[in-house]
């Protein structure tokens, strides 16, 4: 724990010194939709109670962030030499992977915090909105899948090259979100390489089940079951893509 | 001589290689059956042309890649597990730091992870380094110089029993290399054990006790400094009696030899100038 404790403190230091552009430029980017398609809201008073523009920003923040820093992280300092001298010491390779993961998460939530903050700020003070209670919920789900992503891009960034990592990353990302509902699709058909096919879509993120934007949109209510079933999914696939990536990571090579 | 005093409460070696093969999928066999055994107290010096093999061995005894055959012990352990307990200091051939970290918060973060108390102070290994002026300022403005000072000094955070210096010497100035070297005597004098590979065989002949001669992943010979330099010959300068002749240097095997050819000399009316003994040349013909 105490190595954790340590590393988590580095990390945020290195990750501010090295990000801090970054983190402004993605700020600035994903308020941008939001912001442009402002005047085009109803808040509280048409069919949308919030603008879907924000909330693809919820979204999109996670997703570039973790693209860019995420997939990078290990395989950049691998590939700079810096784990030799850190793995020689008495720190658990388990412990610089939780330390990481803490750290984006970390990081996450606060792009996302103040994501929707400004935006509820914005519309309360130009519209007289009433505080959002959607963008709340989104940012629930939104952190859920980002907790699911940034073990994807630890379970990439500990085994691949940096290249690799971010391709993989954006594309099995870009699968979880759009073509799972496909693959379903073409697996009930049946035959052998429906099954496979199906069997595969099994391992792939659903990502699909993190997104309520249309709920959310139209103030349709959310069961509760809801927010447990994508709990215990986050939490499970999630864990299992962080226990895969620490086994691999713990044989790794450096 | 100096250093060898072996530590006796455990009879098990520093370090035991035995049968070690590595290979790579790009680069072919970089180790190939490598035996190695290293007592306890001695500082043995790892030899060869580049891609022998040293760096590979080296993080093989680190813990950092694992063999294909053979087996590894570090005080009768695994690596991981005598890594774990903070038995070993690594230095790298080429050490990576965090780029945004200042001097003082690597050395910092790097003491937390010790496993024991107390730690040497951070500011005195960065005096002792002559860093302490650069003490915050981010490693990426550092020279390779500098970081390579780090780097040894980061070593010396814990309190190991096993040390692995990498190409230690590589990029230091005059008094990097002097502040080293001191370094090296005092962990040899404390009776550490410590693996160096090196391709300058003055410190090398300067500081071990033992020497490994790897060539394409192969042993070529372990042995003591005593013995090589019983083994090495003769460097005789000499000026011929008659004909009478200029300056000439013989090289001549073993003590006996060194005797006969000095009675000839004598009874030529030759003049013998200079006799010395180079374990220098004779590791140099190793390379060969």
């Amino acid at each position: 724990m105490r190595g954790l404790r340590s590393a988590l403190g580095l990390l945020f230091r290195e990750l501010l010194g090295e990000n801090l552009f970054l983190f402004v430029a993605i700020l600035l980017l994903s308020l941008f939709p939001g912001l442009l398609l402002l005047k085009e809201m109803v808040p509280g008073g048409g069919e949308q109670v919030v603008h879907p523009g924000i909330l693809f920003a919820l979204e999109f923040v996670p997703l570039l962030f973790l693209l860019v820093y995420g997939t990078a992280a290990l395989s950049r300092q691998r590939e700079r030499g810096s784990l030799s001298l850190l793995f020689t010491r008495p720190l658990k390779r388990e412990e610089w992977l939780a330390a990481h993961w803490l750290t984006l998460m970390g990081v996450l939530l606060f792009l996302e915090l103040t994501l929707s903050l400004s935006a509820s700020l914005f519309l309360r003070l130009l519209f007289g909105a009433p505080w959002l209670l959607p963008l709340g919920k989104h940012l629930f789900f939104s952190l859920l899948r980002a907790g699911v992503l940034t073990s994807l891009a630890l379970l990439l960034s500990a085994t691949l090259s940096r290249s690799i990592a971010s391709t993989l990353f954006l594309l099995l990302s870009l699968i979880g979100q759009l073509l799972r509902s496909g693959l379903e699709a073409s697996a009930s058909g049946g035959g052998f390489l429906g099954k496979v096919v199906q069997g595969l879509s099994l391992l792939l993120p659903d990502l699909s089940l993190f997104d309520r934007k249309t709920e959310l949109l139209y103030g349709l209510p959310l069961p509760g079951e809801i927010y447990l079933s994508t709990a215990l999914y986050a939490l499970f696939y999630g864990g299992f893509l962080f226990f895969l990536a620490s086994l691999l990571f713990r044989r790794r090579e450096l | 001589m100096e250093g060898t005093s072996e530590v006796l409460t455990d009879s098990r070696p520093a370090v035991f290689v035995q049968g070690a093969v590595k290979r790579y999928r790009k680069f072919g066999e970089a180790l190939r059956g490598v035996n190695l055994r290293v007592p306890r107290g001695s500082f043995y010096s790892l030899i060869g042309s580049n891609g022998a093999g040293k760096t590979t061995l080296l993080k093989v005894i680190a813990g950092l890649i694992s063999l294909q055959e053979g087996r590894v012990e570090i005080f009768g352990t695994t690596p991981q597990e005598a890594v774990g307990k903070g038995m070993v200091g690594y230095l790298p051939e080429h050490p990576a730091f965090f780029p945004h970290q200042t001097a003082f918060q690597q050395l910092h973060f790097l003491s937390r992870l010790s496993p024991f108390g107390e730690t040497p102070e951070v500011d005195d290994l960065l005096r002792l380094f002559d860093l302490h002026g650069v003490r915050d300022r981010k490693v990426k403005t550092f020279s390779e110089g500098m970081v390579q000072r780090l780097a040894i000094a980061q070593i010396l955070l814990q309190d190991s029993e096993l040390f692995l210096f990498d190409e230690p010497f590589r990029a230091l100035d005059p008094p990097g290399r002097r502040a080293l070297k001191d370094v090296l005597v005092e962990i040899r004098r404390r009776g550490k054990t410590v693996i160096m590979s090196s391709q300058d065989l003055d410190d090398v002949e300067e500081l071990s006790t033992h020497i490994l001669c790897l060539r394409e992943g192969g042993v070529v010979m372990d042995k003591t400094l005593a013995e090589i330099d019983g083994e090495a010959p003769y460097e005789v300068e000499y000026r011929e009696g008659t004909p009478p002749g200029g300056r000439t240097l013989s090289r001549i095997q073993g003590q006996e030899g060194l005797w006969r050819f000095l009675s000839e000399l004598k009874e030529g009316g030759g003049e013998l100038l200079s006799v010395r003994k180079s374990v220098r040349r004779n590791l140099e013909d190793l390379w060969r």
